[in-house]
């Protein structure tokens, strides 16, 4: 397994460089193409004051927003509202909503398009094609703001956990009723978040799961380091299956967030082949590791023996 | 009627269910929460599509207003440098009915003096300003079992810093996890019983010398410290409770660089871990241990014993992303992970008692003295590549790459000594040698077309497939060392998305497998996943989210017949006339179902069986708001509802936890409130783990 060594990263850390530093063209984004078709005809602006004259709640509150950091961008200096809406000066004259760049009557894509022209430079859109949010075209602006002041903006209200878990449960009824059960994550709690687990923007692991600061593996790790090892004796779905294969991470009524209402049918379930000898089924685990009467209570909650059970670096049975 | 009723007066809870009782009120004014409150209205994702109308409304309505000066337009509004709320109280909890530890284990809370939430932002004016444009503090329920912090400071084109904490109590002290019949020793807690913290810390910088290059450094440190009970067992053959004293943590270093160009982004990432685990564990006197029954005519026991198990790691990792968008019509995506975490472990263990021989040795011995030296490595490679080309106004065509490939190298080494009675001294040593890899791949193509501005509709395919390699079970030894499984997936994908008013949105995601082969029994064969969601705008300020998860699993091998179903509808209505100046109503409703078949063995007598679990579950909350009437600022508010759970199936539960809520604005500045709630599980077959409790928190909120 040498061939996981990272000898070849610098390589690629040359390539991205001098790919980096080529020709640039354009914004790709529709929204932004608009803007810079307007930018190579200026009078196509109208310029913020304009906007104030209608919009001037909107303005006011946009002004204490953090996007209106845009107003002290050498390009969007006085026309921050257009950075977004596109060229203005028709829908000034016209007064018209045709006229204007309206990213909410935009399609999802569209809108985002408009938004990733400047945040899809950011690490945590590097996931996005494989969240299930942009797969099911959940425009940015379905979560963030754009014009409210202060401590309203998303800006600020994403900053507090129990804000952002309001947020998540206003579509995610299903997971929000889960942490109603008794066994939960302390989310309703305040303690964490949706976001300390997932990354809404996207993650190359399964259902937007954040990845562990240390590498590409489940978050779940970030708190429980303990789990990361790596063991001796590695107990494989650890590794290479969610953690949802023994545990409901959202909240349950077995204790430990347990699938199953009992430890030993949690093991048994993979733990318990039929007939096919473990070394060419192709499904792995599933021998009996042991012959305990199931009968005997002292056997039905295998974790007061096999305490080590996400990996033990003394025994292979996991006992220690 | 009785559940009907019980239902209804449940029925009253959410999101302040979930909140903290500051929530309404943590704004700098009344009114801006009640601006607030109107702009969360609809707290879903169809509140920015579903709000198109105001702005351009406006626009229509002023067209002929006069244009403001620039001053005036772009002028922000005078704000304070300083703004928060902090909520100081008490709690009281009623002595708790049913089982303490239970209610140890789940709600945990406490009587006394508490910083319920303290939330200050200040953004600098005067000289200060040189240090830090702003400053952003928040603490939460300090003096509780969970509680967070975070500090967030900021200087524009400066720096940047974000640091958090968390510190969460793991109580988790259930007798139905240790072994029911086990005799009562002298250990403090039950088997697999913790009492402990865990505790969360991250800090990051970032720099910006310039817009396009920004290095960055963080540190995080995790940990978990407190005691427990383990087992230590001896030759299989009984196990004994012992006390557990834990104490692991991981420290994180990682740093990198971020480039940010026009058209293309990457960022770099450096960083190592270190890592300890520390057990200790002892007896508190003699025990019998679980066994109930003599082992070849004796009796086994434990007089005394120890355990130090000591563990030390580390490891370093590299990050690399990047976004590249080369074409207008193209948008590229990577991200590289690498990491080597090591690991080298020295356990230490001595026994006292009557101790049988490791089968086949059947003697019997006083004294047992074990050491174990292990080292372990496991380099890991992931990443993925993914991309989407727009060929077309409409379509967009999107591929997605992923890999992940890692094994892990294992060796201990076994000393054990063994003391009869008599002197004799029989010693035992071992070396094992382990090895796990896995490679798992999957590819995923998948086009998105735009037919409308009020419908999209995609459809795609996902291949899914991997190798690993693993030591044997214990019973497996005896036909090979190693087990190999495969996977292979064929994933059929599609969606849609429909928006045909402003006020209605539909969203669907359909996917379907075709498994040849899947790592575990348990894991995904041939399954069939459906979500699917509808927002409605209705009259009268009311808003209804209605949700389906559908999931069922089936993998037909012999050795298997599994099959899994999970169906779960929601549906959140929200009620909130003029802008809930007066009142408000949210609630929800979730109904799942949880069903799983597979056959196993049953070995004592040897045969096959079903492991059936059933879990039917009703899910409610409910929480109303009133105001009452009140003067200028000083207006009261009154809130009820709370949740319930009740599930029936393999495990039956009930869980209930209604609330009410007072807040009495004694000046615009400073609020009276009290918050009572109720806790109650109940499990028939698990009686002895139920309780009861009443907790009464109540404080002043001042507002800056």
């Amino acid at each position: 397994m040498s061939r996981f060594r990272s000898g070849w990263i610098p390589p690629i850390v040359a390539a991205c460089v001098i790919v980096a530093t080529g020709p640039a063209r354009g914004q790709t984004a529709a929204g932004a193409e608009a803007a810079r078709k307007a930018a190579a005809a200026p009078s196509g602006y109208a310029g913020a004051e304009a906007c104030a004259g209608c919009h001037e709640d909107i303005s006011q509150a946009f002004a204490r927003n953090p996007h209106f950091s845009l107003d002290k961008n050498k390009r969007w200096a006085g026309k921050a509202c257009e950075a977004c809406h596109g060229p203005g000066a028709k829908h000034a004259d016209s007064t018209s909503a045709d006229d204007i760049v309206n990213p909410l009557r935009l399609t999802a894509s569209k809108a985002d398009a408009i938004c990733l022209s400047c945040h899809r430079n950011q690490p945590t859109q590097v996931g996005r094609l494989e969240s299930g949010h942009a797969r099911s075209a959940i425009a940015c602006t379905s979560c963030h703001d754009m014009h409210k002041p202060g401590a309203e903006s998303s800006f600020a209200r994403l900053k507090r956990n129990d804000r952002i878990t309001q947020l998540c449960s206003g579509c995610h009824r299903d997971i929000a009723a889960a942490f109603l059960k008794p066994h939960h994550h302390k989310v309703p709690e305040g303690a964490m978040t949706c976001t300390s687990c997932h990354n809404p923007h996207g993650s190359f692991m399964s259902r937007n799961l954040r990845m562990a600061s240390t590498g590409a593996e489940p978050g779940c790790l970030n708190c429980h380091s303990d789990k990361r090892g790596p063991f001796v004796y590695d107990h494989a779905p650890v590794r290479n299956e969610p953690c949802t294969t023994c545990h409901e991470p959202h909240g349950s009524v077995n204790p430990r967030m347990l699938t199953r209402q009992e430890v030993y049918i949690v093991c048994l379930e993979c733990h318990s082949n039929l007939g096919v000898p473990a070394s060419n089924s192709g499904t792995l685990g599933s021998t009996p590791p042991a012959f305990h009467n199931m009968a005997v209570p002292r056997y039905r909650n295998c974790t007061t023996c096999h305490v080590k059970v996400h990996g033990s670096n003394a025994d292979r049975g996991l006992l220690r | 009627m009785k559940r009907l009723a019980l239902l209804l007066t449940l029925s009253v809870a959410l999101a302040c269910a979930q909140n903290t009782p500051a929530d309404s009120t943590k704004k700098t004014d009344p009114a801006a929460a009640q601006t607030e409150k109107k702009a969360d209205a609809p707290p879903d994702s169809s509140a920015g599509q579903n709000k198109a109308a105001p702005a351009d409304a406006k626009v229509d309505a002023s067209a002929a207003a006069p244009v403001a000066s620039a001053a005036d337009a772009a002028a922000p509004a005078k704000e304070k440098t300083f703004e928060g709320t902090i909520d100081v109280g008490a709690r009281w909890v009623s002595p708790v009915s049913g089982d303490l530890d239970t209610y140890r284990s789940i709600v945990n809370l406490a009587s006394g003096l508490r910083l319920v939430n303290l939330d200050l932002k200040y953004d600098p004016s005067g000289p200060e300003k040189k240090l830090a444009d702003s400053v952003l503090l928040q603490l939460h329920d300090i003096g509780d079992p969970y509680n967070s912090a975070r500090l967030d400071m900021k200087k524009n084109r400066i720096y940047e810093f974000r640091g958090s904490y968390s510190n969460i109590a793991y109580y988790n002290n259930l007798p139905s996890y240790a072994n029911p019949t086990m005799a009562t020793t002298a250990a403090f807690l039950d088997q697999q019983a913790y009492d402990t913290q865990v505790r969360n810390f991250s800090n990051e910088l970032v720099l910006f010398p310039g817009y396009w290059f920004q290095p960055y450094i963080a540190y995080e440190r995790n940990t978990q410290f407190g005691t427990g009970i383990s087992d230590l067992v001896e030759s299989t053959q009984n196990n004994y409770p012992l006390v557990n004293l834990v104490r692991w943590g991981q420290n994180t270093f990682r740093g990198g660089v971020r480039i940010e160009l026009h058209k293309f982004h990457a960022t770099f990432e450096e960083g190592a871990t270190s890592f300890k685990d520390d057990e200790g564990l002892y007896s508190n006197g003699p025990s019998i241990g679980d066994r109930t029954s003599p082992y070849l005519g004796q009796t086994l026991s434990l007089n005394d014993a120890w355990e130090a198990y000591y563990i030390r790691g580390d490891g370093k990792f590299t990050k690399g992303f990047a976004t590249y968008s080369p074409a207008s019509w193209a948008d590229l995506y990577g991200q590289i992970y690498y990491s080597d975490p090591r690991t080298s472990s020295n356990l230490n263990q001595l026994a006292q008692g009557n101790i049988p021989g490791v089968p086949p040795d059947l003697a019997f011995y006083a004294t047992e003295f074990d050491q174990v030296y292990g080292s372990a490595d496991m380099p890991r490679t992931s990443g993925s590549l993914s991309g989407e080309f727009r060929f077309f106004n409409r379509i967009r065509v999107r591929e997605i790459f992923d890999t992940d490939e890692f094994h892990s190298d294992g060796t201990a080494t076994l000393a054990e000594l063994f003391y009869a009675a008599s002197g004799i001294v029989n010693p035992l040593n071992s070396t094992d040698v382990t090895r796990f890899e896995v490679i798992q791949k999957s590819e995923q193509t998948e086009a998105l077309v735009d037919l409308s501005k009020r419908l999209m509709v995609r459809a795609g395919f996902r291949y899914e497939w991997g190798d690993s390699l693993m030591g044997a079970g214990l019973t497996s030894l005896i036909t090979s060392p190693y087990e190999t499984g495969q996977l292979k997936r064929y994933v059929g994908l599609a969606g849609v998305q429909f928006r045909p008013t402003q006020k209605l949105t539909l969203n669907a995601d359909y996917e379907q497998s075709n498994g040849v082969k899947t790592f575990y029994r348990t894991g995904l064969q041939d399954y069939l996943k459906l979500r699917a969601l509808a927002r409605i705008t209705l009259p009268w300020n009311l808003y209804l989210n209605l949700s389906e998860n559908y999931l069922n699993n089936k993998n037909p091998d012999p050795s298997s017949q599994a099959t899994f179903r999970s169906d779960v509808e929601s549906a959140s209505l929200q009620w909130m006339p003029a802008g809930s100046k007066r009142v408000s109503l949210i609630a929800d409703y979730t109904h799942s179902e949880i069903r799983s078949d597979i056959s196993y063995l049953v070995l004592f007598p040897y045969s096959t069986d079903l492991s059936l679990y059933v879990d039917n579950a009703n899910t409610g909350s409910l929480m109303a708001e009133f105001t009452l009437p009140g003067k200028g600022a000083v207006v009261p508010k009154i809130s009820f509802g709370g949740s319930f759970v009740t599930t029936a199936g393999s495990r039956p539960s009930k869980y209930y936890q209604p609330l009410a809520k007072l807040l009495i604005p004694i000046t615009p500045r400073v609020h009276l409130y009290a918050e009572w709630q109720w806790y109650e599980l109940n499990q028939p077959f698990y009686l002895y783990e139920g309780f009861r409790a009443h907790t009464i928190l109540s404080g002043v909120r001042f507002l800056m």
